[in-house]
């Protein structure tokens, strides 16, 4: 049972090769046998090749934020969402990283983008946002009108897709 | 001295306030809304009272309910920290007129330093340098013609603004139409005052600021400088006392401008005048904070002192308790702040939840926060959840203590600038101390997270997906016969 995750953006597979007599695990090609302690459940010890990681973990609704050796990781996992770019259909939408409120829209329906291009103006915690095309394409819907507020993930605005 | 004060404010500011008044032996008196009653300020205090408001902002900005906490309780003054009604003059004029000390300047004083444009000719006036400008007195077309005749680049500003809101830099006549308009219209949007001005931009500036404490009565002190360069969407991010690359004779003269700018103006309170500071040594008035400034720690620090036990002396009316000779600088302290941000998606503010903190102690530590482990980061507030502080006898020691600090805090749960920050710390430009506002965006490729071993990611892949039910089970509850068969199972 191979498991589709991102680490800080970036796509990786990770299986479970054995179980005895040690725990071992495969990301990417490469291949860890490993052993995994947690108490509290919030701290976490790995040992892999004689090496000890020790870190903080946290798992939100959407992802786990991982602290080691002084750096946060976020890796998104299979649970969250049904797999990461399935369908393609994320590449179509511009989605709202958090809640907030529409202050300006830069372009109407049906008009050509270029990628990265200013679509709309958002504020949120009193900043002012752009949102951005994230490729060439042609609005489909703007379905959030100026002026009106909109929660977390809600889409912005939509490409017609490709 | 006061007996009972009201902090009107939350966070980690009232709970630094509420810090000094316990030490003071002044009973305090904290105010939240409803979202907020688990929050670190209301467990803090000695007595507490909830205002009401559809919306957290609201409750904190309710001036009438303020009044009638301050009566409720018998407060006889109130500290408004920073942000919130802490620079708005109707504020200061009710509560006074309530019979309440207010902590701060007189409302005239706030009115004349709250306007970019009004403060800016009341320091010209006064023999303090500022920046060639243009002010829109008539139509935004009239203006557009006048600040093209400065000459560029200049930049937008509105003129009842602060924190960078409404800004623009224009560096060429074409582009200068679209961004008065665009500055006029935020400008309105974030303070119901559409004017903007105009001034000549210094390229690669220093932001340097001056502490100054006055009794109201043309006394005034400085407490040196801070050295606030390191922005991201224009607000500061790493403040620092004294300014590292900066002459003694010209921090005199910047220090010496402030006082007599506040001696002026017959500045009470403790106050910040901020300048802009350029390649060849010209610098300009800025605009003035009437208020506690979010880096005062910086300035306690090197001076050993407590900025806002002083504010409650100068309010209750003892004066000044220092004289400029008495003040000296020792050492060196770094700040930072803290906030729920993306770094990687160009400093966005970020929501979540605090799942996991750990704080940071050490030598020469100071941790000024507002948060504990299962608050909610919302957007009703401002991101900034904490503030961190080093110090040590010189600038590159404290700069280890602070990237040490840092490396040691865990706040999980909300994406937060934290790593950002120890990049800053171990950026060698940034240890050279030739600081100028534009370094984050100079810095960009040399900030960015360098890469992983490939061990240390499969211990992270590990961690993560140990929190899942479908990787436990595979992992350790599988039954024996299965378990033996795994590695031939793919």
């Amino acid at each position: 049972m191979a498991f589709e995750i991102a680490i800080d953006g970036q796509d990786r597979k990770a299986d479970i090769l054995a179980r005895k007599p040690d725990l071992t695990v495969s990301l990417g090609d490469a291949v860890y046998p490993l052993t995994y302690a947690a108490h509290p459940p919030e701290e976490f010890e790995i040992q892999i090749g004689g090496k000890i990681y020790k870190g903080f973990r946290y798992a939100t609704a959407e992802e786990v934020h991982v602290r080691l050796d002084g750096r946060t990781f976020v890796v998104e996992l299979p649970r969250f969402g049904g797999g990461r770019g399935a369908g393609g259909k994320h590449d179509n939408e511009i989605r709202a990283d958090m809640p907030g409120t529409v202050v300006a829209i830069h372009c109407t329906e049906g008009d050509d983008v270029t990628s990265g291009q200013k679509l709309l103006t958002i504020e949120s915690m009193k900043l002012q946002i752009s949102m951005v095309a994230p490729r060439d394409g042609v609005i489909a819907k703007l379905p959030v009108a100026a002026n009106t507020t909109f929660e977390r993930g809600a889409v912005l605005a939509a490409l017609k897709p490709v | 001295m006061l007996k009972k004060v009201l902090i009107a404010n939350r966070g980690e500011i009232a709970c630094r306030i509420m810090r000094t008044l316990k030490r003071l032996g002044i009973a305090s008196v904290a105010v939240y809304h409803h979202e907020d009653r688990n929050a670190p300020h209301v467990a803090m205090a000695d007595e507490k009272v909830e205002l009401s408001g559809q919306v957290p902002t609201q409750a904190y900005l309710d001036q009438e309910q303020i009044v009638a906490a301050c009566k409720a309780t018998g407060a006889e003054a109130v500290h408004p920290g920073y942000g919130f009604l802490s620079e708005n003059a109707g504020f200061a004029k009710r509560i006074t007129d309530a019979g309440i000390t207010f902590i701060g300047p007189d409302p005239e004083v706030i009115t004349l330093m709250g306007d970019k444009i009004i403060s800016r000719e009341f320091a010209a006036k006064h023999g303090i340098p500022v920046a060639p400008s243009a002010k829109q007195t008539g139509t935004i077309e009239d203006f557009i013609k006048e600040a093209a005749a400065i000459g560029f680049p200049l930049l937008i500003k509105a003129s009842a603004g602060g924190g960078g809101k409404g800004m623009k830099i224009v560096r060429q006549a074409s582009e200068l139409e679209e961004n008065i308009r665009v500055a006029a219209s935020e400008a309105q949007r974030y303070f119901s005052d559409g004017r903007v001005y105009a001034e000549r931009l210094v390229d690669m500036p220093r932001h340097i600021e001056v502490q100054v404490l006055g009794d109201g009565k043309g006394n005034v002190v400085h407490l040196f400088e801070r050295e606030c360069s390191i922005q991201r969407r224009y607000q500061k991010v790493v403040e620092e006392s004294p300014a590292p690359n900066l002459s003694s004779a010209l921090r005199d003269e910047i220090c010496a401008s402030a006082v007599r700018l506040c001696a002026a103006a017959k500045y009470k309170n403790a106050g910040t005048v901020e300048f802009i500071l350029g390649a060849k040594g010209e610098y300009y008035f800025l605009e003035m904070n009437t208020r506690l400034q979010v880096e005062h720690p910086v300035t306690e620090i090197v001076l050993g002192l407590d900025l806002v036990e002083e504010q409650l002396k100068i309010a209750a009316g003892q004066g000044l308790s220092l004289k400029q000779a008495d003040i000296k600088q020792t050492g060196h302290a770094l700040e930072v702040r803290i906030c729920a941000e993306r770094p990687e998606k160009d400093f966005q503010p970020a929501t979540g939840r605090v799942g996991v903190l750990r704080i940071p102690e050490g030598e020469g530590v100071r941790w000024d926060g507002g948060i504990r482990e299962g608050q909610a980061v919302t957007p009703a507030f401002d991101s900034m959840l904490a503030k961190l502080i080093a110090y040590a006898p010189d600038r590159a020691t404290a700069t280890k203590r602070l990237a040490a600090a840092l490396r040691d805090t865990v706040l999980l749960g909300v994406p937060t600038n934290i790593d950002f920050l120890g990049r800053i710390m171990a950026n060698p430009v940034f240890q050279s101390g030739k600081l100028h506002t534009g370094f984050i965006k100079e810095q960009g490729e040399a900030l960015a997270p360098a890469a992983v071993p490939a061990a240390a990611e499969a211990a992270v892949a590990v961690a993560a997906l140990t929190t899942t039910d479908d990787f436990q089970t595979s992992a350790f509850h599988t039954p024996e016969p299965y378990a033996s068969i795994g590695a031939w199972r793919n």
